[in-house]
């Protein structure tokens, strides 16, 4: 996995546990239900950010030549 | 030359890496004296130079000095080995780099090399190849007999036997039966080894990929084109993907990308489409064993015909097209675009709902509120009634009490009045009896105060006889007197 702040994975797990936390219960404290959407809300705010619209970026690698020309 | 040959031999890698016909043209061309006029022929580096600088030299040298060599003396004569030399320099020279087509007719592998022969389908004759064990790993050969292959090599004489043989430095099958066969072949060799069994998952969410494909040709468009934007670092390692040299050049853009250190998630092989012929370094052995033996998952997309390229089914994932192969990466990100649409929306409803919840809880709240608003609101008036009322009374007693008060005083003063009367009745009575038992009021009137000689009044005659003496007072004097006794 690259080197980011937090994987895609986690986030997506993360953003996955709240919506399971909403879930499994019948009454929800609203306070926390509260707090929680508000961590959710940041996740996908954040995923959002690594799914959107960037360029590619293309490289040639210049490959190792032995010192004299081969062909 | 056929130092070249030999050393090429025993390092067991192709001539031209020893030393180019070129670089060896050179040479005869220049004869270099010294190290320095040696590493000025093109051709020649500084590893050359420090490996072989001093052979080749050497050699120069001793052709300078022995032209002819003639060990035996005499003008003109050669022996054995300098006739098979220069034959074989003269072959070198002539037909470097030949390939040659025939049907294998016999082979035979040994720890030598291997060795075969090549026969002229049309006429029959017969050419002894041989390939040097190195080369014949390299190049992935694979060879049957009766198939019909080309080789590339340089004719040699192989003086310990005197044999003309082509040494070999890469062979191929040829023409559709053979290719086919030795795809066959093969194919049935890697795949009882296991190597079509493992397949590795691609990670999730590529991010760092290694391409390797050739930078002509349409293949390379279609994967860039077709890869999602978002930002994916591509790092690209050109290599021809067609003929002999592919071979190579695949596997050294292999163990390149895959170096340790690198970081890259996956590596894609693509090339265009093409018949068994275009496609031979896709199902090369070596080219095989490079895409199995990667340290990075692979993703193969090289189109074909009928037949699988070997290496797609050695990769871990194989699609037929380079677009395809864009695809394939991009659906490495399939879960977050599918999922996270999904799971906003889960928790946008919920939010709602949690509002909606909040709000009846505040409705039902302020619908209490509102209630005691109103009873407190209501309930000033009632207060200040009660007050009002309460002032009322307060005041009527007041009132009252003024006129009480008033009531009071004035009956205070008259009573005040009395007692002041009275008093003064009392007193005047009382000045009048004083007056009237004033004794100087008496006295005028002819009474008397009769005292003993002390002042001691004398109230009765006894007390009088007793003294004696006395004095009478009268209202205008007094007069001194003496009992007698009668």
């Amino acid at each position: 996995m690259p080197k980011q702040n937090k994987s895609i994975n986690d986030s997506l797990r993360q953003l996955d546990e709240i919506v399971e936390w909403f879930e499994s219960r019948e009454e929800v404290d609203v306070e926390k239900g509260l707090d929680k959407v508000k961590e959710g809300t940041a996740l996908v705010k954040d995923l959002k950010g690594r799914l959107k619209e960037v360029e590619n970026e293309f490289k040639e690698v210049k490959k190792e030549l032995e010192e004299t020309a081969e062909e | 030359m056929a130092w070249r040959d030999d050393a090429a031999r025993s390092a067991g890698v192709e001539k031209y890496k020893i030393l180019s016909y070129n670089a060896i043209d050179q040479i005869a061309e220049h004869k270099p004296q010294e190290t320095e006029e040696l590493g000025r022929i093109k051709g020649i580096g500084p590893v050359k130079l420090r490996q072989y600088g001093e052979t080749i030299l050497s050699i120069v040298n001793e052709e300078k000095q022995g032209e002819p060599q003639a060990a035996s003396g005499q003008e003109g004569i050669l022996t054995v080995s300098e006739f098979l030399d220069r034959t074989n320099s003269l072959l070198s020279r002539s037909l470097p780099d030949a390939v040659v087509r025939g049907e294998v007719s016999s082979f035979s592998e040994h720890r030598t090399g291997l060795y075969f022969t090549l026969t002229d389908e049309e006429d029959e004759s017969v050419l002894h190849c041989y390939m040097p064990p190195g080369a014949a790993r390299e190049t992935g050969a694979i060879l049957e007999e009766g198939m019909q292959v080309k080789v590339a090599g340089d004719p040699n004489i192989y003086k310990p036997r005197g044999k003309f043989t082509l040494v070999a430095a890469w062979v191929e099958p040829v023409g559709e039966g053979s290719l086919r066969k030795a795809y066959e072949l093969l194919k049935k060799k890697l795949e009882s080894e296991g190597l079509f069994e493992r397949k590795r998952e691609l990670p999730e969410f590529i991010r760092k990929v290694g391409l390797i494909t050739s930078r002509s040709g349409a293949a390379i468009d279609d994967f860039c084109r077709n890869l999602r934007p978002l930002g994916i670092k591509v790092e690209f390692f050109h290599t021809s993907v067609e003929g002999a040299r592919a071979v190579s050049g695949i596997t050294r853009a292999i163990n390149y990308l895959g170096r340790a250190g690198t970081d890259l998630e996956a590596l894609v092989i693509v090339r265009g489409g093409g018949g068994l012929e275009d496609l031979q370094p896709f199902n090369n052995e070596q080219v095989a064993r490079a895409v199995f033996a990667s340290r990075i998952p692979t993703i193969s997309g090289i189109g074909h015909e009928r037949d699988v390229p070997i290496a797609s089914l050695v990769a871990d994932a194989a699609v037929s097209t380079p677009t395809a192969a864009a695809v394939r990466l991009n659906s490495t990100w399939d879960r977050a675009f599918e999922e996270l649409p999904a799971r906003e929306q889960a928790l946008l409803n919920t939010f709602s709902g949690l509002l909606k919840g909040k709000k009846a809880r505040i409705a039902a709240s302020a619908g209490k509120l509102s209630q005691y608003v109103e009873y407190i609101v209501s309930t000033p008036g009632r207060a200040a009634r009660e007050l009002e009322r309460s002032l009322a009374r307060l005041k009527n007693d007041v009132a009252n009490q003024k006129v009480r008060i008033n009531e009071l005083s004035g009956y205070l003063a008259r009573q005040m009045e009395k007692a002041i009367k009275q008093a003064r009745n009392n007193a005047e009575a009382r000045e009048t009896y004083l007056k009237s038992a004033d004794p100087e009021r008496n006295l005028k009137l002819g009474y008397t105060i009769t005292t003993d000689k002390q002042g001691k009044v004398l109230k009765s005659a006894k007390q009088a006889k007793e003294k004696k003496e006395m004095v009478t007072r009268f209202t205008d004097g007094e007069v001194e007197s003496a009992t007698r006794n009668l």
